[in-house]
């Protein structure tokens, strides 16, 4: 409904945003994973957003292609023959930078929902 | 009537007039692409009094609603790649449709809104070219003034109401 797109629109933000930060936390939840499905170490997953309309959407979460670490540890169970392990290209540090992103993005578009609604808000006080 | 002369639109034919109002607002061209489009032909005003500050205000509910969508699409896409910045220019808009109030000229043409794409800002390393307190600075400014403008109207109805009971309380 056009009255209400506005609303969707910034609603579009905060679920893009809010999906962001759920990836952000399966890279941190799995910093340390050497085993999944593939056989492959985890790799780190990156959002891909994609412009919708006036909103946005995630178009895809794709694989990060970066290489993975390489871990001397030759106790580790998933050690290779020389001792190394490879660990998840993933990078806690880079993984809070980008949550606080998704979340201060999910800020504003909480902030923006917020003055589309008194706008609405205000429109229908006029009935009464 | 100097006011008059001001506000009367250059002469042009009725639908390319909203093209010619983007083009003299705009500093920055119109996207290659075509921008979102807002119809608002079915918006035309049907005041009681038919005043013309009723009429001017409800136009500019109008185009403050629009500028709210297309400014909080900018927040949405504030980490979208290649993402350009957009805007309907409102006071633009808004003297371009007064002028026509005015005159009385209401045009057949389409009432389309000119939501510009910004070329102009510089673009961050991902191609994007919004800024989040920008977007968020306009939009708090949009709804002062849309606030203001509904705050007028009101007023404007209850003078209506004040007449209609001849200054007692209904």
């Amino acid at each position: 409904m056009a009255v209400f797109q506005g609303l969707e629109v910034s609603a579009s933000g905060m679920s893009a945003h809010r999906l962001w930060q759920e990836v952000v936390a399966v890279n941190i939840a799995n910093a340390e994973t050497t085993r999944t499905p593939s056989g492959e170490p985890f790799r780190r997953k990156l959002v891909v957003l994609m412009q919708d309309g006036l909103g946005v959407k995630v178009a895809a979460i794709t694989d990060d292609p970066s290489p993975f670490r390489l871990v001397y540890d030759p106790s580790h169970p998933d050690a290779d023959p020389n001792g190394y392990v490879r660990l998840p290209n993933v990078h806690p540090v880079l993984e809070m930078v980008d949550l606080m992103a998704a979340t201060r993005g999910y800020e504003l578009n909480a902030q923006a929902f917020s003055l589309q609604r008194q706008m609405l808000q205000q429109t229908l006080d006029l009935l009464r | 009537m100097p006011l008059q002369r001001v506000l009367r639109p250059s002469p042009s034919t009725g639908s390319s007039k909203w093209a010619k109002v983007a083009e003299k607002s705009a500093k920055i061209p119109i996207d290659a692409e075509p921008p979102p489009r807002y119809d608002l032909s079915e918006t035309k005003s049907r005041t009681v009094t038919g005043a013309m500050a009723s009429v001017g205000m409800e136009r500019a509910l109008d185009v403050l609603t629009v500028r709210a969508k297309v400014l909080a699409g900018n927040l949405a896409n504030a980490s979208t790649p290649n993402f350009l910045r957009r805007d309907v220019p409102f006071h633009a808009v808004m003297r371009a449709m007064l002028s026509e109030s005015m005159t009385g000229d209401e045009g057949q043409g389409v009432r389309i809104l000119p939501v510009q794409v910004d070329f102009a800002s510089p673009l961050r390393a991902d191609g994007n070219n919004t800024s989040p307190e920008r977007e968020l600075a306009a939009l708090t400014e949009t709804a002062l003034l849309y606030r203001t403008t509904l705050q007028l109207l009101a007023k404007d109805l209850s003078q209506l109401r004040a007449a209609i009971t001849e200054g007692r309380r209904s």
